[in-house]
């Protein structure tokens, strides 16, 4: 097999780096690390990603996400581009097929947790994984290259964010011209999001959620707006501690 | 409460607006005219005239009428000179003569300098307002966009059916109401209306509050004090309000506009004091100010006498002239008033505000002292709105107006926006239009009931009676100030259609866009050219429908921005930035002098992670790759890299990048950095018709890419990697994947700067890391980042192109000096047609370098010249400290392109001499390179 070099080929146990040649330990990190700490946000290190821990307390952050609305970067999160006839790359991950834009769980297998598959159009779609987890994914779908389907580790070209909370629709009906109505649960779609191309990826979580994902070059420009828009339905920035309160995978 | 009002503080209660406020404090004087500087009083109370825009806290423009006091605002009138009470300006109303419409067309361009002596004062003396203040500028806008299954625009009794019907059966329903209450008309009407749903007619005002309690009961987005202002294609409306900018994408449209009471055309007809039935109304009705002691209303229909009632009731002395002659005095019961019959408006007499009223009766003029008059003439539908979204409108003969006749898909009209005036029948119209946009199936029995109540009754006609010469000016436009003289006078010039007296005499053109004079423009224009009102026809409808402030228009405005995964480094570098197309880049961090010697006598790094990346996979890839480019990739090895241009069908070059090989069937392909989204489109494009067996995956932003440069390159990549970068391992041209830092990293031996180098590209979460492991590692020997300054320097040194910089829409590799590149040998590539053409060599000029012999710097853009003309341009220049001159690249006819041959170039009115320069300025031989 040949493929492009993915971020996570020196981190096969999905821990950080090893020390290298010039004594610095490899650590990845979000297109807004330096935004996160301006915001007063705390580290911690999740396979091999700086993510930000909290920016207040747990608490308030966890009410944040169930009485108004939470935000939060999770760019660390595994994305795989599945482009060309991805039906066989969706019945491996999901044991199933999955219309165009829905979205279905990803089954665990080989060596690769469980995720979602968003199934964007016909020939396109995303899987969405756990932090480092994406070269097992990548190895046990595309190990085998075809000419009709390919599977890209875009993990570090997409920055990603989750938005959550009672007030999500007014959050995204100042920033995409869809009707936020059809955005249900279980639903994605590539969107224009405040006048950048996006993959809206549509939950349920303890509350209604949704995960933008846009080109990591965008990252800065897309967590500003997410703040401004945020900020003006009451929302606030939380971290991954309260995600993994929320119940976000 | 209290607020400011041209400074001195002026009381309100809580629901006044601030032009029922200054009624109640007898401010009659509203505004200044536009170009006359007439004194303007309150004229509509609906936000349809430009009477009495005032500024508020600074915004320049706003309708009074509209706008809800506010405790502590500070509201000032607009165009007085030096108040609007005593108006210097005053005086060019009695030379209105000089100012003949398009004045300033004929006048004042002879002598030359007239103009510019003329002008500022024209510009200061004419318009509406002052520009807001500078803070107000940076003022945000909020925007939301709406999708509701029916919108409904008009909150009045055809609206407010609509809704409550579409809301019942069960559709998202979106209701939009430009006055701050809902109830429109019925707010300010104190007799009975009746609602078939109710068992007994309703004053008006309380039939209002029970709709509005009734939307308020059901699931009904309602916004008040917002203006649908524009409806575009593909269904999209347009509002502004309190909540900013509403963008609404509805299924179905139920437009409840409502109608607009028209003026009369009679002397003075602009005098404070004068006003429209609907104002008096709305004054008594809904603020219980009385406008005037002595009142006389002018009409032909029913509807003056229900006006002349409410002022007779509130306690002013009222006489009705009604220019009808056979009038039904049964409708004088109740109304209080004595009435006079067959009397035709001839002027309104005063100074600052209406002192008395001039009609002719039984022949005879007569005078009416008053200090108010009320037209209660023609109401139009306002089908602005209808216009704007295609509907076709068609003259009535009954109803002596334009009304909507077809309208679009989508959308519907309910109420007096028909022609219908009667506010029961509107409610009716509006709950079947509601019901039937909701296009509920369980809604059929309810629809057919509503039918079975709706009555197809044609409302009454009113005529408006002609102008008569009165001796003073008869306004039919009050924005633009715009007489019926002046009217005359055009047509009598050539412009005698709606649309060339629109655009001549800018009727219709003010902040009412016609709302209170079109009817009366189109009448009389029609009078004066002797044809009918259908032949005169109206003008085309455009937004905005009322007026928005520019900043809304740009509401929540987001430049989005492209940044390197490494932006805080360059920041924290001291970088200054510069924008590349959507990109921040660092232009430099010190003297560029500086960072080109690092680049040529040490080591130095240049971000380079904007160049657009792709990856190319399949059977089909390599002839993917031959029918993208002129030249051959077939032949190109695993582990090889080759420089390439991408040209369009006519031959001409798009883009330019590098392709290497990863694996037999797999390629990094790199474009430059603005063109990276357009040329992964353009593939996407190609390869939907070519139908290859190869998946193209553009993955510029999942790679960072540093370009390490210099002497002492090798050096700094050996301490950073195990993998050997040895002249002999990675020569010149060869691609290799190795970790760098610890990071996987594919290392492309390219120069584009002319030096040895090494283009890193690592995924970009490990930039930073990579970034300053390289900063670190080097730092003994000398590193030093560089900007775009420096690359445009280095790059410059060596001759090498950059596309759209030094290429244009006409360049071909054949010029451009990149001939060898083209492979006519080839089956086919993109352009290749073009190119092997008969005479597609036979080029007229070429790209060449050049170097300065006097002058100065030529700028990029300047002209090569012979003989005074323009035969060539500078496309690159910069100062090399190299070549210790001024150095560039320009297109020169063929025939120059001859070593050392002289070149002048007229820069910014400097004459600078060149020399062709036909080799790289540094390393012509590519030693440094592909060391």
């Amino acid at each position: 097999m040949s493929r492009v070099l993915t971020a996570q080929d020196h981190v096969p146990d999905g821990g950080p780096g090893r020390e290298d040649g010039a004594g610095r330990d490899p650590v990845m990190r979000s297109a807004v690390h330096r935004a996160h700490a301006a915001m007063g946000g705390t580290f911690e290190l999740r396979a091999g990603w700086d993510v930000p821990s909290l920016y207040g307390t747990e608490r308030d952050e966890v009410a944040a996400l169930e009485s108004t609305l939470g935000f939060a970067d999770v760019s660390a999160r595994g994305k795989v581009h599945l482009s060309g006839a991805v039906d066989g790359f969706i019945q491996k991950l999901t044991g199933g097929a999955v219309e165009p834009l829905r979205t279905a769980p990803a089954r665990s297998g080989g060596n690769h947790p469980a995720g979602l598959v968003a199934r964007i159009a016909r020939d396109w779609a995303l899987a969405l994984v756990p932090a480092s987890t994406e070269p097992a994914l990548i190895a046990e779908l595309d190990g085998s290259p075809t000419d009709a389907a390919m599977a890209t580790d875009v993990t570090s070209a997409l920055s990603g964010f989750l938005v959550a909370g009672p007030r999500l629709e007014d959050f995204l009906a100042q920033s995409v011209t869809l009707d936020v109505a059809d955005l249900r649960s279980g639903t994605c779609a590539a969107a224009t999001w405040s006048r950048i191309p996006a993959v809206l990826v549509v939950r349920e979580l303890l509350a209604p959620a949704v995960e933008i994902y846009v080109g990591s070059d965008h990252g800065r420009y897309a967590w500003e707006t997410i703040r401004r828009l945020g900020d003006r339905v009451g929302g606030s920035p939380v971290g991954w501690r309260a995600l993994d309160t929320f119940g976000w995978t | 409460m209290t607020f400011s009002l041209d400074g001195r503080q002026v009381t309100a209660f809580a629901n006044d607006t601030i032009a029922s406020a200054m009624a109640a404090n007898d401010v009659i004087v509203t505004a200044r005219s536009f170009k006359y500087h007439r004194p303007r009083g309150l004229f509509c109370m609906t936000g349809s005239c430009a009477s009495c825009m005032v500024r508020v806290d600074g915004v320049p423009n706003v309708r009074a009428c509209q706008t809800a006091v506010r405790e502590g605002m500070i509201v000032s009138r607009q165009n007085g000179l030096p108040s609007v009470d005593f108006d210097l300006m005053r005086a060019v109303d009695r030379f209105s003569g000089f100012f003949p419409p398009g004045f300033y067309y004929k006048s004042f361009y002879r002598p030359r300098f007239m103009w510019p002596l003329v002008e500022p004062f024209i510009r200061r003396a004419a318009g509406i307002g002052e520009p807001p203040a500078e803070d107000l500028a940076r003022k945000h806008y909020d925007a939301v966009n709406l999708h509701p299954d029916v919108l409904v625009v008009g909150g009045g009794p055809a609206g407010l059916g609509a809704a409550l019907e579409a809301a019942r059966a069960g559709a998202r329903t979106t209701l939009i109401e430009s006055e701050p209450a809902l109830g429109g008309r019925l707010l300010s009407t104190g007799w009975t209306v009746r609602d078939t749903e109710s068992d007994a007619p309703e004053p008006g005002f309380l039939l209002a509050e029970r709709l509005a309690g009734e939307v308020a009961n059901e699931k009904i987005d309602v916004h008040t004090a917002t203006t649908v202002f524009g409806v575009f294609e593909h269904n999209l409306l347009a509002a502004s309000g309190p909540s900013g900018l509403l963008r609404l994408r509805p299924r179905q449209t139920v437009i409840a506009t409502g109608g607009l009471d028209q003026p009369l055309t009679f002397g003075n007809n602009d005098l404070p004091g004068v006003m429209l039935a609907g104002a008096a109304e709305r004054l008594v009705g809904l603020y219980r100010v009385l406008p005037g002691r002595v009142a006389v209303v002018l009409t032909g229909s029913e509807r003056g006498y229900q006006t002349a009632g409410m002022l007779s009731r509130a306690g002013a002395r009222v006489t009705i002239l009604d220019w009808r002659i056979d009038a039904t005095l049964g409708e004088i019961a109740g109304s209080g008033a004595s009435v006079r019959q067959g009397a035709v408006p001839v002027r309104a007499e005063g100074s600052k505000r209406v002192e008395a009223m001039v009609a002719r009766i039984g022949g005879s003029e007569q005078r009416l002292e008053c200090d108010l008059v009320v037209m209660a003439g023609q109401v139009v539908p306002a089908s602005g709105l209808l216009a704007q979204a295609g509907a076709r409108m068609q003259y009535s003969e009954s109803l002596a107006a334009f009304v909507p006749a077809e309208l679009p898909d989508g959308i519907r009209a309910a109420g007096a926006v028909t022609g219908r005036s009667d506010a029961g029948a509107s409610l009716i119209a509006g709950r079947i239009a509601g019901l039937e946009a909701a296009a509920s199936p369980k809604a059929k029995a309810r629809l057919a009931a509503l039918m079975a109540a709706w009555s197809a009754a044609v409302p009454e006609r009113v005529e408006q009676p002609a102008a008569a010469k009165s001796g003073a000016k008869t306004f039919t436009c009050l924005c633009m100030d715009v007489t019926t003289k002046e009217m005359k006078r055009s047509v009598e010039e050539g412009f005698d259609s709606i649309e060339l007296l629109k655009r001549y005499t800018t009727l219709g053109m003010g902040p009412c866009q016609g709302k209170s004079c079109l009817a009366g423009c189109v009448r009389y224009a029609a009078e004066i050219t002797g044809q009918s009102v259908p032949e005169t026809g109206v003008p085309t409808a455009r937004a905005p429908w009322m007026p928005v402030e520019l900043g809304l228009l740009a509401a929540d405005h987001a430049e989005p921005r492209k940044e390197s995964p490494l932006h805080d480094c360059h920041v924290d570098l001291g970088a200054e930035f510069l924008w590349a197309g959507e990109w921040r880049r660092p232009h430099h961090y010190r003297d560029p002098s500086e960072e080109c010697r690092a680049a040529h006598e040490r080591v130095a790094l240049i971000d380079v992670s904007t160049l657009g990346k792709l990856r190319f996979r399949g059977s089909g890839a390599v002839e993917l790759l031959e029918k993208l480019y002129p030249n051959r990739f077939g032949d190109l090895k695993v582990g090889r890299i080759r420089y390439g241009a991408m040209l369009n069908d006519q031959g001409v070059i798009l883009d330019d990048g590098t392709v290497g090989r990863l694996a037999e069937n797999e390629f990094f392909v790199t474009t430059t950095t603005s063109g990276a989204d357009a040329i992964d489109q353009w593939i996407r494009w190609w390869m939907a018709d070519w139908k290859l067996a190869v998946q193209v995956v553009n993955i510029s932003a999942a790679y960072a890419a540093i370009n390490v440069a210099g002497p002492r390159s090798r050096q700094l990549m050996a301490r950073l990697t195990d993998a050997d970068m040895s002249a002999e391992a990675v020569p010149y041209l060869k691609l290799a994947q190795a970790r760098v830092a610890g990071v996987p990293a594919i290392i492309l031996r390219i120069g584009f700067v002319g030096e040895l180098s090494y283009e890193v590209h690592v995924p970009s979460a490990y930039a930073v890391h990579v970034w300053e492991s390289m900063l670190e590692a080097g730092e003994d020997l000398g590193v030093m980042p560089f900007g775009l300054e420096t690359q445009r320097i280095l790059r410059l040194e060596k001759q090498h192109i950059i596309v759209g910089q030094d290429t244009d829409a006409l360049s071909t590799p054949y010029g451009a000096g990149l001939e060898w590149m083209v492979k006519l040998d080839k089956d086919d590539f993109l352009g290749r047609a073009a190119l092997a053409a008969e005479g597609a060599h036979d080029i007229q000029e070429k790209l060449v370098g050049f170097v300065v012999e006097s002058g100065g710097l030529p700028a990029e853009g300047a002209a090569l010249v012979r003989d005074g003309y323009p035969i060539g341009r500078v496309c690159s220049s910069r100062w090399s400290d190299t070549a210790a001159a001024f150095i560039g690249m320009a297109w020169v006819p063929v025939s120059m392109v001859e070593e050392d041959k002289r070149l002048d170039f007229r820069s910014n009115g400097t004459h600078v001499i060149g020399r062709v320069h036909l080799k790289p300025f540094y390393d012509p031989d590519g030693k440094r390179l592909r060391s």
